[in-house]
């Protein structure tokens, strides 16, 4: 599978930069560290908000983190890939073998996506281990299933992305539509119960608000898998909606980017 | 447009800027799409023929620089279809062809201009394609590497591997040392195809045959040769001729006129000269 020679490639690469990589595992667990503090200041305040997940914030904020790594790859890793391609010359020599464009793209972005799901479940297991999740091992397969819809979800906003840097190079309206309204409404840092009406019929929208509940229920209110089931079905309807929009606008991006010799250009 | 590149030769497509030679390499490695038409190549769709295609640029940014040599063939020797045994085998090999075998494992920064560019013409050779397309193969390089590069396009992609070569480039003196086939383009159109000697005719269909006499023949020489166009400037007489088999007869003819010949040529016509009449005159 020429996928797995990308996957092989870059990880090779990160392996290369072995600094790098040392600082952004430490980046993430200073990270959870702040998050870890700025709960603490809150402990007694017990928020109605948070009544539901035993006014925990941090457990909270955990399950919001491990699905939020989803939406920067998403959003970032197939059009920051393909504007590097482009910009370093790579693209070209990709495109020139008798590879579809669909697996350059999938391929380049495929270990980013693969590093998200390791730091989900990563940040699950911690909140397992050190904060009271409760993981049985029927959870742990709709656990799974959650964040494999999350990762298809924003693997076709990430194809979105990438088609408007296909032909514009610059200027990403995906970005503000799904990235700063995902951290923003997407529960990841505070519940969505606590925005105005509107907003939060707008939060309804996007898939990382029911992928963030459902986990919730999941590992901090002790819900069964019958009590997320409208939740599960809302994300496949996205992917079902999104999905074959994706590629039939990446399609047409690239096809206009071949037509007008832009491709490679950046 | 249609052209044909004879098998085992090296084809290069000449021509002004905005002629349509980038465009067509683009084409043909799949970064562009034609506006209409259809791309047959060896009489098979050039999509499901991909793998027949290599495609070397002169892009040294176009492999990652923090993998080994050997590291960026594997990846592109994937992408290419190539895995296993038979992978490592065409890579080591390739490597060995072109001496790189001893420096196969160290990262990519670390390689010379040269060593980069070898890299370059492996992995366009990496699939064992019928064609192989070199777009501008010696820009950026010094004059050394490029005498290399043009040794390794002989010796090594032509006479050992066996491959059909279509060149791209400016330079006429690579091209006229290298090609052995020409296509030239203008506008979008091939405006003319062949052999130097075929383009050459193209121009002027007869021959200049130049005499440098030491002692010029007596004026029964000249007579002999009336019906040809001859031209003297002091010492040099210059005929033209419309078959090569006179030559011979007008070397006898002028020492058996008491003629004295320092030296004689049949005078060619430069690439740049043969390129500059035929685009200005299409123009």
């Amino acid at each position: 599978m020429k996928i797995f020679a990308f996957i092989k490639k870059d990880l090779l690469i990160m392996l290369s930069y072995r600094f790098n990589l040392f600082l952004s595992i430490l980046v993430s667990a200073l990270s959870l560290v702040f998050v870890y503090y700025i709960s603490k200041t809150f402990t007694g305040a017990m928020s109605q908000y948070l009544k539901e997940f035993n006014g925990n914030y941090f457990s909270f904020v955990l399950v919001g983190f491990s699905v939020s790594s989803f939406v920067s790859v998403g959003l970032h890793a197939f059009a920051n890939e393909i504007r590097t391609s482009q910009v370093e010359g790579t693209l070209e020599a990709l495109i020139s073998t008798p590879t579809s464009i669909y697996t350059i793209l999938i391929g380049n972005s495929m270990l980013s996506f693969i590093k998200s799901f390791i730091s989900s479940i990563a940040i699950l297991i911690i909140g397992s281990l050190f904060f009271g999740f409760f993981i049985n091992i029927n959870n742990l397969l709709i656990i799974l299933l959650i964040l494999l819809l999350v990762f298809i979800s924003f693997l076709a906003i990430g194809m979105l992305s990438a088609s408007f840097i296909m032909v514009f190079k610059q200027g990403n309206p995906i970005n503000f539509i799904f990235g700063y309204s995902s951290y923003f409404l997407g529960g990841i840092v505070f519940p969505i119960e606590v925005l105005p009406k509107p907003l939060q019929a707008m939060a309804y929208l996007l898939p990382i608000t029911h992928a963030t509940n459902a986990l919730r229920k999941l590992l901090l209110s002790q819900y069964d898998i019958n009590d997320i089931k409208i939740l599960v079905s809302r994300l496949l309807v996205f992917i079902i909606i999104f999905l074959p929009i994706s590629f039939v606008v990446f399609h047409f991006s690239i096809r206009q980017a071949k037509k007008n010799g832009s491709l490679v250009q950046y | 447009m249609s052209f044909s590149c004879p098998e085992q030769k090296i084809s290069c497509i000449l021509g002004p800027n905005g002629a349509g030679k980038t465009t067509i390499i683009k084409i043909l490695s799949g970064l562009v799409i034609q506006d209409s038409g259809e791309i047959d190549f060896l009489n098979v769709k050039l999509k499901d023929n991909k793998n027949q295609i290599g495609l070397m640029t002169s892009n040294e940014r176009s492999f990652y620089w923090r993998l080994t040599g050997r590291q960026n063939l594997d990846f592109f020797a994937e992408l290419y279809g190539l895995t296993g045994k038979r992978k490592n085998d065409t890579i080591n090999k390739m490597l060995k062809d072109f001496s790189l075998d001893k420096e196969a494992d160290i990262p990519l920064r670390l390689y010379s201009t040269g060593m980069k560019y070898k890299l370059l013409i492996i992995r366009a050779l990496i699939s064992d394609p019928k064609v192989v397309i070199l777009d501008e193969p010696t820009s950026h390089i010094d004059p050394l590497a490029r005498e290399n590069i043009h040794k390794i396009i002989k010796e090594n992609i032509i006479a050992k591997h066996l491959k059909t070569v279509i060149l791209c480039t400016h330079d006429l003196e690579e091209a006229q040392f290298l090609a052995d086939h020409l296509i030239l383009l203008n506008e979008g159109r091939v405006i003319a195809e062949g052999s130097y000697d075929d383009l050459k005719k193209k121009i002027n269909p007869n021959i200049v045959f130049k005499i440098f006499f030491v002692k010029k023949p007596k004026s029964s020489f000249f007579k002999l040769f009336q019906n040809y166009k001859l031209t003297e400037n002091e010492n040099i007489v210059e005929i033209n001729l419309d078959k090569e088999s006179l030559i011979p007869e007008i070397i006898k003819k002028a020492v058996e006129n008491d003629g004295k010949i320092l030296w004689c040529k049949e005078e060619k016509e430069s690439l740049f000269e043969i390129f500059k009449r035929l685009t200005i005159k299409d123009l």
